[in-house]
C-alpha cells in the first residue's frame, strides 16, 4: 500500500491536486470497514497541531491530522471535553485515531442519548478539494447562520468529498457527561438492513445512526431482521436521494479522484 | 408606497391568478393590491417588493403544481411561512409568485414512544409543542416568534432560541424533510429513522433559506421535558459586570439551559407593560434557567448564582412558582415588542462574537449607537455570544434610516473584528448578502452558490438570497430601498 504522509499543508495540498485518485486517511485505522482500495493513501497524521484553544469560549481549533487523545488531553486541562467516546472514556478502538477521521466516519457513539451527534460538535472547517482548492465553512463561534453547513455535511462523507485539514470544534464540560455510558458494548457490526423500530435510539440502549448503518452491540448480527413485520425497513435512499448525492461528489470532486468510503 | 408592475413578468397578475386557479384551484390564489402590500416584505421592512400572486397550497402536491406552473410561464417564485423573518428572505424580491405555506399546518402522524413528529412546514412552532405536551414532550427550538413562525420557516433559517444553548438549533432536532424541488418534483431525505446512508443531505437544506426549494413537510424530535426547571434572575448595576458574569458562568462547566441578557434600555419598556421587578440602579439583567433533575437543576442555578454575586450584583432572585417564571420569561420573549414604546421604529441586529468578548462588544455597541446619535437597547442570548442590538429612532427624522444603516454595518463590522459571524440567527436574505464575501473566500462562495445546481434549484427559487447570482439582482437592489416606508 503506497501512502504518502505529508507534513505541511502546501505539501497536502500537491499531493491532492495531482490527478491520481487516492483515499485521504488519518491514522487507517478502520480501513477495514471500508471498500477496498490499493492505491494511493494521503494521511494527515503529521499535520497535527492544536492550533487554538479558548476554554472561555468552549472553542478548539486543530489539524485534521491531531489525534482525538491529543484534543482531549488539551481540552481537559480545563474541565472540558469532545463529547463523544473517545480512547480516554473507554473506547476500545485505537488511540491515534485522528479527529479528521473520526468526524469523516462519524460513527454513533455512547453518549450520543445526551450529546447528540458529533456533526453537532462541529462548528468550522477548512478543506482542499481534489483540485486543490482551499474551501471554508462554518464560523469560530458555537452559533452561526452564515453560508450552508457545509462542515457538516462532510461528517460522515468517509472521504469522498473533500479533504479536512483544519476543524473547529465546540466543547462540552466533562463534568456534566453521564456517570455512566450509555451504551456500553463495544462490539461494533455494520448492518444493511434492519428492522427500525430495533434501532430506534429512543427505545434501545444502542448506539445508532442510521445514516452511518451501524451500530454498536453485544447481540449476534442474525438477532436483526431485514425486515420488521409490517414491512419496515432501515431507511434506504430513493434513487432521487442518491441522484442528489453523487451531484454533490461531482461538485466537490468533479474528477472522482477521492475514493469514496461507502460500499455501493 | 408605489407597489408596481414589473419587468420580469409579462402577465397580468388576473392572468396568472386565473391560469394558476384553474391548476389548483381559485380559492388557493391571490391577488390585488391588498394581498401586494402584505407579501412585499417579511418582518424587515426596510426592503420591499410586491408578488404578482400569492398561492396557498394546502398539500405538497399543490406545490409541485404550483412550482411546475412557474416554471413553465418563467416566474420566479418565493416560499414563505409566517412572514417573521428579519433579513428579506421571504420578500419577493423579482415578484412572481410568493408559495404562502399558511394552509399547511396539519399534524400528520407521531409517535411519541419513537419520539418523533410529522407535521406540515406551515404549522407554527409552538403548535407542535403544545400537541405532544400532553405526553411530556417539547419540539426543543424555541424561536422568540415562536407563536407564529413556522416549521418550514424555522428549517429554512435554521432558528435558534434561548434553549438552543442546551438544547441546539433546529438542525439537531430535524430527522427528516420533504420538499419540492425547483424542477417541481418531490423529494424525500431521511424520515422517522433519521437520514439515509450517504452523504448528508439535510445539513444542506436546513439553513438554505427557502433557495434550494419548498420545504412541505418534515418529521421533528421531540424532546422529552425536564423534570425540573429552575429560572432566576439576577441584576448588575453595570454591563460590564454583567458581561464578565456571562464568561464566568460559560467556562464554570454548569451548562444553563437559557442564559439571556436586558439592559436598562429594554428592561424600562418591558417594566411600562408588565409588572416586573427592577431594582434601581439596574444597568442589566441576566435570565438564568437550569434544568434536569431536580437536585441537578437546583445545585446548577444555586451555582450560577452564586457566580452572579462574585460580580457586584444589586441583588438575585430565584423564581419561586410557575407565575413567576412566566413572568421572567414574558419580559424576555416581549421585550422587542415592548421597545416600540420607545421611539416609532425598530430595527433589530444579529451577530455573534466569542462570549468571552462581551464586554468588548458591549462596549463598542453603546458608541456605535451614541457615535450615529441613535438609540440602542440590547436583549440577547448572552450564553452563546448572540447580540441583537436594537436600534430604536423615528424614521421620519432626516438621514435618520441611513445612520441606523451605518450603525448597523459598525457593529457587524465590529463582530468580525472580534473573531465571530455576520449572523446567529436572522440569516442572510437579501440584507447579509455582501457581508458574506468578508467571512468566505470567493472559492467557498461560488462553491456553496453552486449547492443550488446540486439540489436541482434554479435561480427563480427564491431569487437573489443568501449568494444572489441570478440576473436582476444588482439592478433591483435599488428599487426594494426605493419602495420602503
Ligand atoms: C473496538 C472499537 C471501538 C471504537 N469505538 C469508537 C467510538 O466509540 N466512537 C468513534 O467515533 N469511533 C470509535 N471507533 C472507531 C475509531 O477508532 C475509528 O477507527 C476512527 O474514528 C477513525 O480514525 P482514523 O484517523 O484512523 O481514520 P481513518 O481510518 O484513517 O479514516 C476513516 C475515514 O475517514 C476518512 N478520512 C480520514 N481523514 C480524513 C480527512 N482529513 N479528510 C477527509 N476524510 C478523512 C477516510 O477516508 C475514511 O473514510 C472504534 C473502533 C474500534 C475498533
Ligand atoms: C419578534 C421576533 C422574534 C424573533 N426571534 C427569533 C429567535 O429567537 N431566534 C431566531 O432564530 N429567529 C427569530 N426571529 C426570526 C424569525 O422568526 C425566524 O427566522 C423564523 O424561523 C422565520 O419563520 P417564518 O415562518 O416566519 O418564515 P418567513 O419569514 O416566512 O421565511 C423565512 C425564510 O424561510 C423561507 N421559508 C419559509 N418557509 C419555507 C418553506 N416551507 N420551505 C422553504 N423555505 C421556506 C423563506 O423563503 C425565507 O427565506 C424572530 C423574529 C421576530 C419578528
Amino acid at each position: 500500500m503506497n501512502i504518502q504522509t505529508p507534513e505541511k499543508i502546501g505539501d497536502l495540498r500537491e499531493a491532492c491536486c495531482s490527478g491520481e485518485p487516492f483515499r485521504v486517511i488519518g491514522a487507517g485505522s478502520a480501513l477495514h470497514w471500508l471498500p477496498d482500495w490499493t492505491g494511493l493513501h494521503i494521511s494527515t497524521k503529521k499535520l497535527n497541531q492544536v492550533l487554538e484553544f479558548r476554554p472561555d469560549d468552549l472553542v478548539i481549533r486543530a489539524q485534521a491530522g491531531t489525534t482525538v487523545e491529543e484534543i482531549q488531553s488539551v481540552a481537559k486541562k480545563s474541565g472540558l471535553t469532545l463529547p463523544v467516546a473517545s480512547p480516554e472514556f473507554g473506547w476500545l478502538g485505537y488511540a491515534g485515531t485522528t479527529i479528521g477521521g473520526m468526524l469523516s466516519l462519524g460513527l454513533p457513539h455512547y453518549w450520543q442519548k445526551s450529546t447528540g451527534s458529533i456533526r453537532d460538535w462541529i462548528i468550522a472547517a477548512q478543506t482542499i478539494s481534489s483540485s486543490g482548492e482551499e474551501l471554508e465553512f462554518g464560523a469560530q463561534v458555537v452559533k452561526s447562520v452564515a453560508g450552508f453547513d457545509v462542515h457538516r455535511a462532510l461528517v460522515g462523507s468517509r472521504g469522498g468529498l473533500l479533504v479536512l485539514t483544519e476543524v473547529t470544534l465546540r466543547l462540552f464540560p466533562i463534568k456534566l457527561l453521564p456517570a455512566t455510558p450509555e451504551c456500553t458494548v463495544q462490539q461494533p457490526c455494520w448492518i444493511n438492513h434492519g428492522l427500525r423500530s430495533q434501532f430506534n435510539p429512543a427505545r434501545s440502549h444502542l448506539a445508532v445512526d442510521a445514516s452511518q448503518q451501524f451500530i454498536w452491540t453485544d447481540q449476534p448480527l442474525s438477532n436483526y431482521h431485514a425486515i420488521g413485520p409490517a414491512g419496515e425497513r432501515f431507511p434506504q435512499p430513493s434513487p432521487q436521494v442518491k441522484e442528489i448525492q453523487s451531484q454533490l461528489k461531482k461538485l466537490c470532486d468533479p474528477n472522482g479522484v477521492l475514493i469514496e468510503g461507502w460500499k455501493s | 408606497m408605489i407597489l408596481g408592475y414589473n419587468e420580469f413578468v409579462s402577465q397580468t397578475a388576473e392572468q396568472i391568478a386565473s391560469n394558476l386557479g384553474r391548476i389548483v384551484g381559485e380559492e388557493k390564489v391571490l391577488h390585488g393590491s391588498a394581498v401586494e402590500r402584505v407579501y412585499s416584505s417579511d418582518a424587515y421592512t426596510v426592503e420591499r417588493f410586491p408578488p404578482t400572486v400569492v398561492a396557498l397550497p394546502t398539500s405538497t402536491e399543490d406545490v409541485a403544481l404550483i412550482v411546475r406552473f412557474c416554471l413553465e410561464q418563467d416566474l420566479p417564485f418565493t416560499p414563505r411561512g409566517a412572514g417573521t423573518g428579519l433579513s428579506g428572505g421571504a420578500m419577493p424580491a423579482l415578484g412572481g409568485v410568493v408559495v404562502s405555506t399558511k394552509k399547511l399546518t396539519a399534524i400528520l402522524d407521531f409517535s411519541v414512544e419513537d419520539q418523533w413528529l410529522h407535521a406540515h412546514s406551515g404549522i407554527a412552532n409552538l403548535k407542535i409543542t403544545k400537541a405532544v405536551e400532553p405526553f411530556g414532550y417539547h419540539f426543543a427550538p424555541d424561536p422568540s416568534s415562536q407563536s407564529v413562525s413556522t416549521l418550514g420557516g424555522n428549517i429554512a433559517m435554521n432558528s435558534g432560541g434561548p434553549h438552543t444553548l442546551k438544547y441546539g438549533v433546529t438542525a439537531q432536532h430535524i430527522l427528516g424533510l420533504r420538499y419540492v424541488n425547483g424542477k417541481g418534483e418531490i423529494i424525500t431525505i431521511g424520515g422517522p429513522a433519521g437520514q439515509e446512508p450517504g452523504y448528508d443531505l439535510l445539513s444542506l437544506v436546513i439553513g438554505s433559506e427557502g433557495t434550494l426549494g419548498i420545504v412541505t413537510e418534515a418529521w421533528v424530535r421531540l424532546t422529552k421535558n425536564p423534570s425540573a426547571i429552575c429560572t432566576a434572575s439576577a441584576y448588575f448595576s453595570t454591563i460590564e459586570d454583567a458581561s464578565k458574569c456571562v464568561g464566568a458562568m460559560v467556562r464554570s462547566g454548569v451548562m444553563p439551559a437559557a442564559l439571556e441578557m436586558m439592559d436598562h434600555f429594554v428592561l424600562a419598556a418591558v417594566a411600562a407593560a408588565y409588572p416586573i421587578h427592577v431594582p434601581n440602579g439596574t444597568a442589566a439583567m441576566l435570565l438564568i434557567e437550569t434544568d434536569g433533575e431536580p437536585e441537578s437543576a437546583k445545585s446548577d442555578i444555586d451555582e450560577l448564582i452564586s457566580i452572579a454575586q462574585l460580580h457586584n450584583t444589586i441583588e438575585t432572585a430565584l423564581a419561586q412558582n410557575q407565575e413567576e417564571r412566566t413572568l421572567l420569561w414574558t419580559a424576555r420573549k416581549k421585550g422587542v415588542g415592548a421597545l416600540g414604546r420607545l421611539a416609532p421604529t425598530v430595527v433589530t441586529h444579529d451577530g455573534v462574537i466569542p462570549p468571552s468578548r462581551l464586554p468588548k462588544m458591549l462596549d463598542a455597541v453603546y458608541a456605535i449607537a451614541q457615535s450615529q446619535n441613535i438609540g440602542v437597547a440590547n436583549i440577547f442570548h448572552a450564553g452563546d455570544g448572540n447580540l441583537h442590538p436594537i436600534f430604536y429612532f423615528d424614521e421620519r427624522e432626516p438621514g435618520a434610516i441611513d445612520r441606523v444603516v451605518i450603525a448597523g454595518e459598525m457593529v457587524i463590522e465590529k463582530c468580525l473584528e472580534l473573531g465571530g459571524s455576520v449572523t446567529g440567527e436572522h440569516g442572510i436574505g437579501v440584507e447579509k448578502t455582501d457581508l458574506l464575501a468578508k467571512m468566505y473566500s470567493a472559492n467557498s462562495l461560488a462553491f456553496q452558490a453552486r449547492l443550488r445546481e446540486v439540489f436541482r434549484s434554479p435561480q427563480a427559487c427564491n431569487p437573489c438570497k443568501v449568494i444572489p447570482s441570478g440576473k436582476g439582482c444588482l439592478e433591483h437592489k435599488v428599487r426594494w430601498r426605493g419602495v420602503a416606508t
